[in-house]
């Protein structure tokens, strides 16, 4: 039995064998969507990426090169791929990797999940609806059947949120380490998470403030618990300027914006939109939480600021999101999967704050929270049903390969299988495309495949016997232009009925 | 008070004459020079037929050793961090415990040229909350050491304090004294402490509540230590976090584990027949504290933590510091090769997770300080150079590992010390055990000159100069 966190009720943890079947139970859950969204042929974007770039660090050179993790996006995802590629590649081109990797993260952020409510005093039952209501959410279970990144900034952005709640209790070490290294996996995994940084920094200020008056008290808590984030940050800095010759070079990826499609005075109302659909009750978990500021600490405040941080960096900056595409599940990632990570959470603290009591006269529920319970379920109906909000998959749709972030990619494996079957004299293979790292992964031979980022079509090194393949039509006529004072020409061997991926072979002119 | 003369069937060489396999009198051993000399033949053999295979294999080995060195200690701490593994001894339980049923003790304390600290010895031991007419502390003197002997002469000694005349003979050791103490000594337990050593006052109270509290098998319990001069220069502030780390963290973790404790050379609480029937220390040992740890594992007793503190003297001088800590590197690899003289026995006495932790705790603190210049030169050289052979003795795993090491081991070591200043409430200390690498340094500085002393003198006692701290510091509460 362990002293609970809410004032002196008793509480217990849950058991070892109890957070294995927790975690497998969600972790074979998750794993079916991914195999059904798998077997419909369809991909994650992100992961796919991440995927094909650590594909790339085993894989590309005779010897493992780090420098190929990709510095366009946060290294993270890709990192934790690697061991995929290495030791079972087959698992990697197949694909098959994305959904593994997403159930063992979404398997354990449950378990993070359950032994957090048993710690705030949920029953056995209880607590395992709230984990399956988590586990069963559209958007992380579509994150973690996908192996998106996004299930990745669940994992850390919950395990943050857990270790923070329980330092800000018992002002332990080892807890402000915990925080600190969950908040650096997430920032390594969408930059949007710096926004949980800067709040959970704010909050263990003025929480070690509050502990104490003593300067070298508040200075020592925050270096160490900014030191592994700082010292990663650097890591990460110094690579970007030895390999790609700029320090910055990370923050220089496209800017398109996704909130950008709403004009500035409109976000404040987008973001709470998205924070509403995502975890209608919210909202109300928020308020429970912050409500009586400075008169007592409840459990679930150092998560509801989190929450609330990044709600709010979001709509005063979106600029941090730069997204390649608008699609609307790219919009507001960090604050879709923190709201609904954190509400969560805040969900176990506010119940087993009134089931701790009920040998007490029993406390009533805040009206406040009632009606904002209210109030955001209601929203969350009426905006889904106008369309003002992102639609999350129903369950039967994920299990179909409708996730919410899922594209086909049936011509990419087409064309990789057609790069294979038909080898040319150099093995090499050129590819032109937004999805070349897809195809490239595919083929299960990145060694062989250059991917040309829209060079000029007459600077390409293309040889005869060299292959080819291009997404556009337009790429072809351009490039056979820029061949033909070459004395070349390229022919088509596959080309696929999709306006996506034909592959051609350079040949000289007759 | 005059000073009591030894009987003269006293033996303070026991551990020589009753175990002379488990005494550092002998360096190497037979066995052990033939298997150096072997295994160099099997190197020189392999580095003339295959020079990079060889190279790749060594550097595996030590980067492999490495990862798992980072891992272990990491892991110790982090168990440390989440429960308290120290016997916790409360008011309540110390104030049940009647004077009349306290056991009896008494306290070692070696003295060798520490006149200037004689006072302040006497003072802090004096506040001792014990009852005196169960207590004998004895001022180990060396027969040779005229100006402390005057200064104990002169000083004002409460009646259960004895000066022992330590006769002049070799090696000339602290453990060596010791024996001579524990000869005299009829207590059921036994504590060591330092010159400038300024031990909590209930400490001797709550090791005593500890041992009733304690399994029987447990033999000794070590105090934490820590300085009452942490913030006197650079060096006192890295020396600071380094032992909050190692006794608060780090120590109580291998209890927890079960593993045999390196001892701190004071604080040490031991039961008088135990300590007795091992023969007591090995005057031939430099740290003879880590040695007795080990034997003490070795014959199945066991070593526990008590949460009370005695604050020492931080080496503020930097030769000296270097000097000190030669000694203990010096001590450890004499430990090492002692307990390895026998390696399957060793592993039978301790267990497979006893004997990986003796590897880790103090072969790999040998290990890690001799290369860790080697490594720093190679990451340096490759950085400027991109040398063909540094890449070929790098192949892609041991690659891989290298830059984990680089990477993740040198900042969980950073970490390790600021966790330990976090632990003791040292915040102001956290921003300088930020650049403890530089520290790191000094550790390799002393360790080659431990591993030089080693073959020209290896019983020479390093002695740690008392009586620098300008800052005086209470203690903290």
């Amino acid at each position: 039995m362990t002293r609970s966190p809410t004032d002196n009720q008793q509480t217990t943890a849950a058991s070892t064998l109890e957070g294995l079947a927790v975690f497998l139970a969600s972790a074979l859950a998750c794993l079916l969507v991914g195999l059904a969204v798998w077997r419909q042929g369809h991909v994650d974007w992100d992961a796919t990426a991440a995927l094909s770039h650590a594909f790339d660090v085993v894989h590309k050179e005779p010897r493992f090169n780090l420098a190929l993790i990709g510095f366009t996006e946060p290294p993270l995802p890709a990192i934790l791929y690697i061991p995929f590629c290495g030791l079972a590649p087959t698992l990697a081109v197949s694909g098959l990797a994305c959904p593994i990797l997403g159930c063992i993260l979404l398997g354990t952020t449950a378990v993070m999940l359950n032994g957090f409510a048993a710690r705030a005093g949920l029953p056995p039952l209880l607590r395992w609806l709230l984990v399956a209501a988590f586990v069963m959410h559209p958007l992380i279970i579509g994150l973690g059947a996908m192996g998106d990144p996004g299930i990745v900034l669940a994992f850390a952005g919950a395990g943050a949120a857990f270790a923070l709640m329980r330092w800000s209790r018992n002002q332990g070490f080892r807890d402000l380490l915990t925080c600190s290294l969950f908040l650096t996996a997430a920032v390594l995994t969408r930059y949007e998470a710096l926004w949980l940084v800067i709040t959970a920094t704010a909050y263990v200020l003025w929480r070690t403030r509050r502990a104490g008056p003593e300067r070298a008290r508040t200075e020592g808590t925050l270096i160490a618990f900014l030191l592994p984030l700082l010292y990663c940050a650097c890591v990460w800095v110094g690579a970007n300027w030895a390999i790609m010759g700029d320090p910055l070079h990370f923050c220089t990826r496209p800017a398109t914006l996704g909130a950008d499609h709403v004009p500035a005075a409109g976000r404040p109302l987008w973001v709470l939109s998205v924070a509403v659909v995502c975890f209608p009750a919210l909202l109300a978990a928020l308020y429970h939480e912050i409500r009586g500021i400075g008169r007592r600490l409840p459990l679930g405040r150092p998560a509801a600021c989190l929450a609330i941080g990044v709600a709010s960096g979001t709509a005063l900056w979106p600029g941090l999101q730069a997204l390649p595409q608008p699609a609307w599940s790219h919009h507001l990632l960090a604050l879709s999967v923190t709201a609904t990570a954190i509400g969560f959470a805040l969900l176990a603290t506010v119940f087993g704050f009134y089931l701790q009591r009920k040998h007490e006269p029993r406390p009533k529920l805040p009206m406040g929270t009632l009606l904002l319970a209210i109030i955001g379920t209601a929203l969350a109906v009426w905006l889904s049903a106008v369309g003002r909000a992102p639609t999350l998959p129903g369950l039967p749709d994920l299990l179909q390969g409708r996730s919410a972030l899922a594209a086909t990619a049936i011509t990419e494996r087409k064309a990789a299988r057609a790069i294979r079957d038909n080898p040319g004299p150099s093995q090499l293979a050129y590819l032109m495309g937004d999805t070349a790292f897809a195809v490239s992964l595919f083929t299960g031979a990145p060694d062989r495949v250059i991917i040309l980022h829209h060079r000029d079509p007459g600077a390409l090194p293309l040889n005869p016997g060299d292959l080819l393949a291009l997404t556009a039509p337009a790429e072809e006529r351009r490039i056979a232009a820029a061949l033909r004072p070459k004395g070349l020409r390229v022919r088509p061997i596959v080309v696929c009925e999709s306006p996506t991926w034909s592959l051609f072979r350079v040949e000289r002119r007759p | 008070m005059a000073a009591t003369p030894p009987p003269h069937d006293i033996d303070p060489l026991r551990v020589l004459h009753e175990r002379p396999h488990e005494c550092a009198s002998t360096t190497l051993t037979i066995s052990q020079r033939l298997g150096l000399v072997l295994a160099a033949i099997a190197l020189a053999i392999g580095l003339l037929w295959a020079l990079i295979p060889t190279l790749v294999i060594i550097n595996a080995f030590f980067i492999f050793f490495y990862i798992l060195q980072s891992v272990y200690k990491f892991h110790l701490v982090w168990r440390s961090l989440g429960r308290r593994a120290e016997i916790q001894v409360s008011e309540a339980e110390m104030a049940d415990i009647t004077d009349d049923e306290l056991p009896t003790y008494t306290i070692l304390v070696p003295l060798f040229r520490e006149a200037d600290v004689i006072g302040k010895l006497v003072d802090a031991l004096t506040r001792l909350d014990y009852p005196t007419d169960k207590l004998t502390i004895q001022l180990l003197l060396e027969q040779d050491d005229v100006h402390t002997t005057r200064a104990a002469d002169e000083t004002l000694l409460p009646p259960h304090f004895r000066k022992i005349i330590v006769p002049e003979s070799l090696p000339r050791t602290k453990p060596k004294a010791c024996n001579w103490g524990l000869a005299l000594a009829d207590s059921d337990l036994l504590v060591i402490f330092d010159a400038e050593d300024v031990p909590e006052p209930d400490q001797l109270r709550k090791a005593a509540c500890a041992f009733r509290k304690a399994p029987d098998n447990v033999a000794c319990l070590q105090a934490k230590l820590n300085y009452f001069n942490p913030r006197q220069n650079l060096l006192t502030k890295w020396f600071t976090a380094e032992y909050s780390v190692w006794f608060d963290l780090f120590l109580p973790g291998l209890t927890v584990s079960g593993a045999p404790i390196p001892l701190g050379g004071t604080s040490n609480h031991f039961k008088v027949h135990v300590l007795k029937r091992l023969g007591g220390w090995d005057p031939f040992n430099v740290t003879e504290d880590c040695d007795l740890g080990v034997r003490l594992h070795k014959h199945g007793y066991r070593t526990a933590m008590i949460d009370s503190t005695t604050w020492e003297e931080a080496n503020s001088h930097f030769f000296g510091w270097i000097r000190q800590r030669s000694r203990w590197v010096k001590g450890y690899i004499q430990t090492y090769l002692v307990h390895m003289r026998r390696p399957i026995r060793l592993v039978r006495q301790l267990g497979i997770s006893g004997w990986f932790s003796f590897q880790m705790t103090v072969g790999g603190s040998i290990v890690c300080f001799l290369l860790n210049p080697v490594y720093w030169l190679l990451t340096l050289l490759w950085v400027l150079t991109h040398a063909h052979l540094i890449q070929a003795v790098f192949p892609t795993p041991v690659y891989v590992a290298g830059v984990f090491c680089l990477l993740v081991g040198n900042f969980v070591f950073v970490y390790l010390n600021v966790a330990g200043c976090m632990n003791r409430g040292y915040y102001d200390l956290v921003k300088y055990a930020v650049i403890t690498p530089l520290y790191w340094l000094m550790m390799s500085w002393a360790a080659y000159k431990a591993a030089g002393q080693l073959i020209v003198n290896p019983h020479y006692w390093e002695k740690t100069k008392h009586g620098l701290a300008k800052e005086d510091t209470e203690p903290a509460a």
